[in-house]
């Protein structure tokens, strides 16, 4: 095992790891940017290094600090979790060069998924379906060409990318040149890759992914799969495991397509394998070469934790568990709580969180990379937490995740709990049937007013804080309002902690 | 006494506070409602409203109150009638957009002189590894750009300004 693991990522998954690493009584090294410094993550490590400035080229982007920071806290392994370097082949043999060891698959084995043409190739060589569609290009007149054999409604995806970003639905083929342009700028900020591909867009498929698990001893395992349908512009927002009302021979073909596309490249470590269903067909999306940010929902009905097998493969040892004793237990959900605001178009909310209270109680987990008066950073991703709830089925553990919410507190930043409450009561998603468009059509929908019986608690929490000005302490003096130019109303006879007289 | 209570981009609601005893009393057209606060602090608000216990987390930003209950936000407006506070202006729309996050200008998608619908997209705005769209609050025309494309922008820094026409 190692002595000393370096995490090269910041945030909730920083914070996941460091965890296993002090479980595991392994020295660990966090590193952070300028806009990281007082960040959750840095102080939960045994030691920690500054990389550079916020923005991540010149930070968490940047291998070559990254590796010198490794030798400077005399790092052995170290942990890329997922986006940044997560999937950068060429950091994976820095590593691996510089004489440490990468928690992640072989370079070969990312290069052979995270090329989505190679992905493809190899999916359909081991006659695992794909969907149809064009081979990336940077030439937008070869698209348009392919974009009309292929026909409408399509994806443009990006090349070199992931995570939703540089992808977009065209609904006719009029809008392909303008989605063209846009994916292919936004694969080229995100990813240094212009070049996009076609897909065919399915009607209304479910998103659903298999965990495998792979060691360096030829052990392939795989921990069932997690339905992440409920995406908004192909972000994942909702995740679960099981597949709820998934046929039994759809899930095992999936888990059995996964196993077999992860031994076929020599895959080792944690990876998923991401499939869309459409009514009683199914097709390979996808590999993620990396942990997932819903690994949680497998690790809560599976029992097994993720991070601590991905560390254990890393170091060599062989896999000691057995495919059948890898059991579903119950049923776990998760939501992702971003800082942003749905009522702006979701526009990401940096700032300060002067106040967060995490969620806890019976089948909760929380994992967040913030405390109260950290920063959230424009710099990053706009996720600051994710909160899973597990238990005995599925109904329970959508009951039990919409309390956690409810009990979820975020002071000074937009979050998307409200957004994430209501989408968790939506009939589709209470029955099961939702697909990965359903957020887009709700969101097209008009606004449901609320309905109040009586006065709204809030509006009741407005006049009462109202009541009281800052500007004359919380004893006012009503007089003293009267003659301001405030126009604050001040209530007499009010005093913290007890009763008006 | 009366208070002027706006949530965000809704209606006006008018209230009225009183005290009776060691209750606060709610009067909301109509209807009568009786609070009690039970604890607070600087950013907690313990309270039973017509029997129900409600536990509220807020801040202030300014005349704007921030409130989180049952992990829902909530942003109002308040005031009392007549005050001309700036807070009025929340709920009409602001004419000159700045920048609420730090990012690159992705793209101007209009020119000045420009017609513009409520909800248009005006720029966008790479910040936090998306594009996020800067949005057109009204109808009305763009009367100046202050950014161009592949500008680096600040908090707070102008974008545009519109001439919207009142609503």
């Amino acid at each position: 095992m190692f002595s000393t693991l370096l995490v090269a990522n910041r945030g909730e998954i920083a914070v996941r790891i460091l965890r296993a690493c002090r479980e595991l009584d392994i020295r660990s090294v966090a590193v952070y940017s300028d806009a990281d410094r007082a960040s959750l993550h840095v102080s939960l490590a045994d030691m920690a290094v500054h990389l550079g400035p916020s923005d991540p080229r010149q930070s968490y982007l940047d291998g070559d600090r990254l590796l010198d920071a490794a030798r400077r806290a005399g790092a052995e392994a170290i942990h890329p979790g997922y986006g940044f370097l997560a999937e950068n082949a060429a950091f994976a043999r820095a590593v691996a060069a510089a004489g440490l060891t990468f928690v992640g698959p072989s370079p070969e084995a990312i290069e052979s998924m995270g090329d989505k043409l190679g992905a493809r190739r190899t999916a359909a060589s081991l006659g695992i379906p794909i969907v149809p569609g064009s081979e990336p290009t940077g030439d937008s007149a070869a698209l348009l060409g392919e974009g009309r054999r292929v026909g409408a409604p399509l994806l443009v995806k990006a090349a070199g990318g992931g995570g939703g970003r540089g992808m977009r639905r065209v609904s006719e083929l009029a809008d392909l040149p303008a989605a063209l342009e846009a994916a292919s700028r936004e694969a080229l900020a995100a990813f240094g890759d212009a070049r996009v591909y076609l897909e065919r867009a399915l009607d209304r498929p479910r998103h659903i992914e298999v965990q495998v698990l792979a060691d360096h001893h030829g052990n392939v395992v795989h921990l069932h799969e997690r339905e992440c349908s409920l995406q908004r512009r192909f972000q994942k927002i909702v995740e679960e495991a099981p597949a709820f009302n998934l046929r039994d021979d759809i899930r095992v073909a999936l888990c059995s397509a996964a196993t077999r596309a992860a031994q076929s490249i020599g895959y080792r470590g944690a990876g998923s394998v991401e499939f869309l269903v459409s009514g009683d067909k199914w097709f390979f999306l996808e590999m993620n070469t990396r942990l997932q940010v819903e690994h949680p929902v497998t690790e809560m009905v599976s029992g097994f934790d993720l991070v601590r097998a991905q560390i254990e493969i890393a170091a060599g040892q062989p896999l000691t568990i057995r495919q059948e004793d890898l059991a579903v237990r119950g049923h776990a959900i998760e939501a992702r709580v971003c800082a942003e605001d749905p009522a702006a178009g979701f526009a990401p909310s940096p700032g300060d969180v002067s106040r967060f209270l995490a969620p806890a109680g019976p089948g909760v987990r929380c994992d967040a990379g913030l405390v109260s008066g950290a920063r959230v950073p424009a710099e990053y991703d706009s996720l600051i937490a994710k909160v899973i709830a597990h238990a005995c089925d599925r109904r329970s553990a959508l009951a039990r995740l919409r309390r956690a919410l409810e009990e979820t507190v975020v002071l000074g930043v937009s979050t998307n709990i409200g957004f994430l409450l209501d989408l968790l009561s939506d009939p589709a998603v209470v029955a099961g049937t939702a697909d990965t468009q359903l957020i887009e059509r709700r969101l097209a929908a008009a606004p449901s007013e609320e309905a109040h019986q009586g006065l709204a608690p809030e509006l009741a929490a407005a006049a009462l804080c109202a009541a009281q000005t800052p500007r004359h302490g919380v004893r006012a003096d009503p007089t003293a309002a009267a003659n301001s130019a405030s126009p604050w109303l001040t209530l007499r006879g009010w005093r913290a902690g007890g009763g008006a007289n | 006494l009366k208070l002027l209570v706006a949530p965000h981009n809704r209606p006006v609601i008018e209230l009225e506070l009183g005290t009776e005893g060691d209750a606060f009393v709610i009067t909301c057209g109509s209807s009568r409602h009786e609070a009690r606060v039970l604890a607070r602090d600087a950013s907690l608000l313990c309270f039973e409203l017509d029997g129900r216990v409600h536990r509220a987390y807020l801040q202030r930003h300014g005349d704007a109150i921030r409130i989180v209950l049952r992990g829902r936000q909530h942003l109002f407006h308040t005031r009392a009638p007549g005050a001309s506070a700036s807070a009025a202006a929340s709920t009409d729309a602001e004419p000159i957009l700045r920048a609420n996050l730090p990012g690159r200008v992705q793209k101007v998608l209009v020119q000045e002189g420009a017609a513009i619908s409520a909800g248009d997209v005006l720029m966008l705005i790479e910040a936090m590894k998306m594009e996020n769209p800067i949005l057109a609050a009204a109808d009305g025309l763009v009367s100046a750009l202050h950014v161009q494309e592949g500008e680096m922008v600040q908090v707070g820094q102008l974008l545009a300004t519109c001439d919207y026409r009142p609503r």
